[in-house]
């Protein structure tokens, strides 16, 4: 029983490690420190991210329920939001 | 004792499950932003004869001096999401004119060489959330809010409660906003601006939305102001070309001069179309916003009550005329609020955006500019006629340089009104901007 538990545990605590293993191998050169792309860390620009939604949504129910369109729509219309307020006219004030 | 070591090993095990499925019950950071280099060589911003943000050259040299400069905005935002549901929005501003000042406390500078000024704005923070198990959003904070007029009446950061929900065909919205509490020798609560919100839109069907929304604006600050502001909106798309507009009402009481309180009676109506003309596209707008001719003479005004000068009417894409959509700091116009200094407005547009290259893109805009009601005697109501023109290249996907170039042909309104019964030069500003944003 104790082998089993063990074996559990290990088994768990190897599969949260396998995405920060999966980064890089010996072979690969970091293309983070080299170019700033594929970091862990990184993140969608708004502008990608609009761009990603659109090219999801475009998708139709070939892929996605009705539900989960609605859904992505309702993150397009966020993430449109967003811009926008980002480059919204104004705010000098006097 | 079998039993129990059964149970530590699945207690141990589970805890190693539940250890790795914490990243899914974390919070979710969103960082956004941009930045904005405008840099402008004219003789109308910042210069003498828009001192007061209102183009007023009467009685100053028809020549003011030409004005140079180099601002800089940069905006942050940060948006902590707890999932789906539940969000905190916060947005920062830091904004300077190069060589303005520096080792200061003050907003929009700290462009001078030492930099170190404490000059960041707080925009919004406010709690974005779903109500569980109903189609009702709330927004609860400081935060933007945009009328649904075309910004004619207000379009600004307020602190507030509005609750949103979309339903079938249906979309509406309801809320409170503070605009001002003056606490000075009363308590908070006494002497505010507050604004109520209902706003309905409607689909019709997928070409086809119409609405409409009620504003009432209690001021209790001076005496006891009250604007009803109550309008109808929609949308239409005919094959390549869309259509909208809108009509307002306003009625109340204005009593900010207790010697002469006056009735409202002001209205305010556009309509604009923009569809694919050739490779690009071309748009229109009208706008009509009444006016007052003898402000603070009669028992009833007709001088149409926008929000101070919170709000503005870009969609004429116009730069001296109209506010700039890109101004700054520095943010100067011939007719810079939809009240017009009681005048009210009278004014169209067209313009027409022509994407040549996926990088490359330029538009062409005219727009002209009338007073309704002219309470001065001058000796026409035109003001004048915009022609601009902007050339757009962008670097990355997020970063993009224009070129931009607009004159201004004034009207008979401003004729002799300079120094010694001169006309004043027409207005005009060539402007360079980088915008990132991401």
């Amino acid at each position: 029983m104790k082998k089993i538990a063990v074996l559990v545990m290990t088994a768990v605590a190897l599969s949260s490690a396998v995405p920060a293993m999966a980064q890089m191998t010996k072979e690969e050169k970091d293309q983070c420190l080299l170019a700033s792309k594929n970091c862990m860390t990184e993140v969608d620009s708004i502008q990608k991210r609009i761009k990603k939604l659109n090219t999801e949504i475009k998708k139709g129910t070939k892929v996605y329920s009705a539900d989960e369109i609605k859904k992505l729509e309702q993150k397009l219309k966020e993430a449109n939001e967003i811009l926008s307020t980002l480059e919204k006219q104004g705010g000098g004030g006097k | 004792m079998r039993i129990n070591k059964k149970c530590l090993a699945v207690l141990a095990a589970a805890t190693c499950m539940a250890a790795t499925a914490v990243p899914a019950l974390a919070l979710e950071n969103e960082f956004h932003g941009m930045f904005r280099l405008f840099s402008a060589v004219t003789n109308f911003n910042a210069t003498p004869v828009t001192d007061n943000v209102f183009y007023l050259p009467e009685g100053l040299d028809k020549k003011p001096d030409t004005a140079t400069y180099i601002a800089q905005r940069a905006r942050l935002m940060y948006i902590a999401k707890a999932n789906d549901d539940l969000k905190l929005v916060t947005h920062f501003e830091i904004d300077s004119r190069w060589g303005d000042n520096s080792y200061t406390t003050r907003r929009n500078v700290g462009g001078a060489i030492g930099a170190d000024t404490v000059n960041l704005e707080t925009k919004h923070v406010y709690l974005d959330f779903n109500i569980p198990k109903t189609p009702l959003n709330v927004k609860l904070g400081m935060q933007p809010f945009d009328d649904a007029f075309k910004g004619v009446f207000v379009g600004a950061d307020m602190a507030g409660a509005l609750a949103s929900a979309s339903y079938g065909k249906f979309n509406s919205s309801l809320g409170f906003f503070r605009f001002n509490d003056d606490a000075t020798g009363s308590v908070p609560g006494k002497r505010t601006r507050d604004m109520l919100v209902i706003d309905e839109k409607y689909s019709v069907s997928k070409e086809l939305k119409v609405g409409g929304a009620y504003y009432l604006v209690n001021d209790d600050r001076p005496t006891n102001s009250i604007v009803h502001t109550l309008g109808v909106n929609s949308e239409a798309v005919f094959g390549p070309v869309t259509v909208d507009g809108f009509v307002i009402y306003q009625f109340g009481n204005l009593e900010a001069n207790p010697a002469n309180r006056q009735h409202l009676s002001a209205f305010a109506a556009n309509v604009g179309a923009r569809g694919k003309v050739g490779a690009g596209t071309a748009r229109t707008e009208f706008l009509y916003v009444s006016g007052e001719g003898n402000p603070g003479g009669r028992g009833t005004s007709n001088a149409f009550q926008s929000i101070d000068d919170e709000h503005g009417f870009y969609n004429g894409n116009m730069q001296l005329l109209f506010r700039d959509a890109y101004a700054m700091t520095i943010d100067n116009a011939i007719v810079y609020t939809s009240n017009n200094l009681d005048r009210g407005v009278i004014a169209g547009f067209v313009g027409y955006d022509m994407p040549f290259t996926s990088k490359f893109s330029a538009s062409a805009n005219a727009g002209f500019a009338a007073v309704a009601k002219d309470a001065d005697n001058r000796k026409s109501n035109y003001l004048g006629t915009e022609i601009n023109a902007q050339a757009d290249y962008k670097l990355y996907d997020n970063l993009t340089a224009t070129l931009r170039g607009a004159y201004v042909i004034l009207g008979d309104y401003y004729k002799g009104v300079a120094l010694n019964g001169q006309d004043p030069e027409n207005p005009y500003m060539t402007s360079f901007m980088m915008n990132y944003s991401f």
